[in-house]
């Protein structure tokens, strides 16, 4: 492992353990900027399974909006209430620690989304949203995602599916990590 | 050299922007201003849509087109109302028998003060009542009141073009409107504005739903109650709307549901009888037991149906409606207490939703601090 000297091993541990996880999860584009609404949504994992009359439909109840450099898109202990696309530019996800050193744990780039629990449940933000470029999102609030869902049940059964998927596979995923930091201990207890 | 033409392309850029701005501000207030007129109808339709919006929802669930939804009621809207002008037409007399109308509320309004007069004679009732014979005699003359009905109508007709139509739009094109509205809001506020917007919805939304539908029950049965008393039914029906829709307004509907039972009574619509109890006719006082009946009826549905989710004080409530009987007359006095319910209602979720998202403990001092912690964090980046 290559643990640099001057910082802790035990956070950056933590990072190498955190970081893919965020990472895999909102990845899922490739950088073709300038594309339009229909392919960036097709891109989300919740609407890969969507048709394209379908991704109209979703398309009417997104908002559009534009982030200058350094704006938030959210903050952490925000109520949250709706799911941010990346249509273009970059948004890293963040957190200050005690020190007030900004953590990040991920940077989103065109076609990645950040905020998918808040279409869950009710719960505050677990961290910041910033934007580290001029940046462009799809806004979609999670009542009109739901009232969608309730009109067009055939369209809501894919999205709700693939929603239950994701959760399943960052589970998963989540488990793998845990495991892996488990022996981790164990090993650093044997020495 | 090169500061100056800097100052100067400067210069240049912001007497653009200031025209620009200037111009768009014009035009905005000319528009604003000539719409003036037509503001009542505007904000009557934003009104209907607003409580139109949930049924044309309910519908578009299953699977109907909105425009459909919308022209479907629109089309139901109309054979109402065109039900209602028939059944208007039906029981109002024709004019021949408006003489004898006339004739027939006069003695029957002497009857009452006669009675009256035996009763309370500490009130000067012959005064009372010749004032109202000369109110009523004026409004039986035709000659009079037509031309005053006709030069109201062109102010009736263009609301009648400009309410449906402005409906029509609002319901059909409600996301758009929204869209557009809210893409005023500032980024820092945006998520905030959503949350509010839709809680302000659910709340408002269920109590003008709750008072229509209190108002429908109400209307029934004040219907129902009019026809025992020996209304006709054409009359029993419109009477019964109306008073349930006076419902709506909260302590001085009621009353205004009996006061109009009790005219009708004297303007002869309802079967006379001299007996008296109390000073009273009996007829009075079945429409005045139908009107107590409804009322705790009323008391009893209302928390069923409202919940708590507009509570207003009683002195706000009639302040309000005094208030608006002042400024819009009777449309004020209906309009009145949504209109203070809405402000209640989107003052107190701004409220909670900026303390939610920390608004309201952010300081001058705290933002600057933010800001400067900020621009350094990004010099490090």
């Amino acid at each position: 492992m290559n643990i640099k000297k001057n910082e802790k091993p035990q956070e950056e541990q933590l990072r190498k353990i955190y970081t893919p996880l965020w990472q895999n999860i909102f990845r899922g584009a490739t950088e073709n900027q300038d594309v339009d609404i229909l392919n960036i949504l097709k891109k989300v994992p919740i609407f890969s399974q969507l048709t394209k009359k379908e991704l109209i439909k979703v398309s009417y109840i997104i908002y559009e909006r534009k982030y200058a450099t350094g704006e938030f898109l959210f903050k952490e202990g925000n109520p949250g209430s709706a799911v941010f696309i990346i249509k273009n530019g970059t948004v890293s996800i963040e957190k200050s620690n005690k020190l007030n050193i900004k953590d990040v744990y991920a940077t989103l780039i065109s076609g990645d989304f950040t905020g998918e629990i808040s279409l869950i449940e009710d719960s505050e933000r677990n961290a910041n949203a910033r934007c580290t470029t001029n940046t462009t999102v799809i806004i979609i609030f999670r009542h009109d995602l739901f009232d969608l869902i309730a009109r067009e049940p055939l369209l809501g059964n894919k999205i709700l599916k693939d929603l239950a998927a994701m959760v399943t596979k960052r589970l998963k995923e989540a488990n793998e990590e845990l495991v892996k930091y488990k022996l981790l201990a164990e090993v650093k207890n044997d020495h | 050299m090169i500061t100056d033409n800097k100052i100067k392309t400067y210069l240049q850029v912001n007497f653009i922007k200031f025209f620009f701005y200037i111009f768009v501000i014009a035009i905005g207030l000319f528009s604003l201003y000539s719409l003036v007129p037509l503001l009542t109808g505007v904000i009557t339709a934003f009104i209907i849509s607003y409580l139109i919006n949930p049924i044309v929802g309910y519908f578009e669930r299953q699977q109907i087109q909105r425009i459909w939804v919308i022209i479907s009621i629109f089309i139901a809207v109309f054979f109402i109302i065109a039900g209602l002008i028939f059944i208007t037409i039906e029981f109002f007399p024709s004019q021949k028998s408006m003489a004898e109308i006339q004739s027939k509320t006069i003695t029957n309004l002497s009857i009452l003060k006669d009675d009256l007069k035996i009763k309370y004679p500490i009130i000067n009732w012959d005064e009372l009542n010749d004032g109202l014979i000369d109110k009523i005699k004026s409004s039986f003359n035709l000659t009079d009141t037509i031309p005053k009905i006709i030069s109201n109508i062109s102010g009736v007709f263009s609301l009648l073009i400009v309410i449906p139509f402005t409906v029509f739009f609002f319901l059909l094109n409600e996301r758009e409107i929204r869209k557009w509205l809210l893409s005023f809001i500032p980024n820092k506020y945006f998520e905030m504005s959503l949350i509010t917007l839709r809680e302000v919805d659910n709340i408002f939304g269920s109590y003008i739903r709750g008072t229509l539908l209190e108002s429908l029950v109400i209307g029934i049965l004040t219907s129902l109650g009019w026809y025992v008393c020996g209304f006709q039914l054409g009359t029993a029906i419109i009477t019964g709307s109306i008073a349930g829709l006076a419902n709506a307004i909260p302590y001085v509907g009621p009353l205004f549901g009996a006061i109009l039972g009790v005219s009708l009574y004297v303007l002869n619509l309802i079967p006379i009888d001299n007996v008296s109890i109390f000073g009273l006719s009996p007829s009075i006082i079945k429409i005045l037991i139908v009107v107590a009946i409804t009322q705790v009826l009323d008391q009893i549905i209302k928390p069923a149906i409202l919940g708590k989710s507009v509570n207003l004080h009683p002195l706000i409530v009639i302040l309000g409606i005094m208030a608006g009987s002042n400024l819009f007359g009777f449309v004020g006095m209906l309009a009145a207490i949504p209109v203070i319910a809405i402000i209640k209602v989107v003052i107190s979720t701004l409220h909670k939703q900026l303390k939610e998202f920390g608004f309201l403990s952010e300081t001058i001092f705290s933002v600057i601090t933010q800001n400067v912690s900020e621009s350094k964090g990004s010099h490090k980046g």
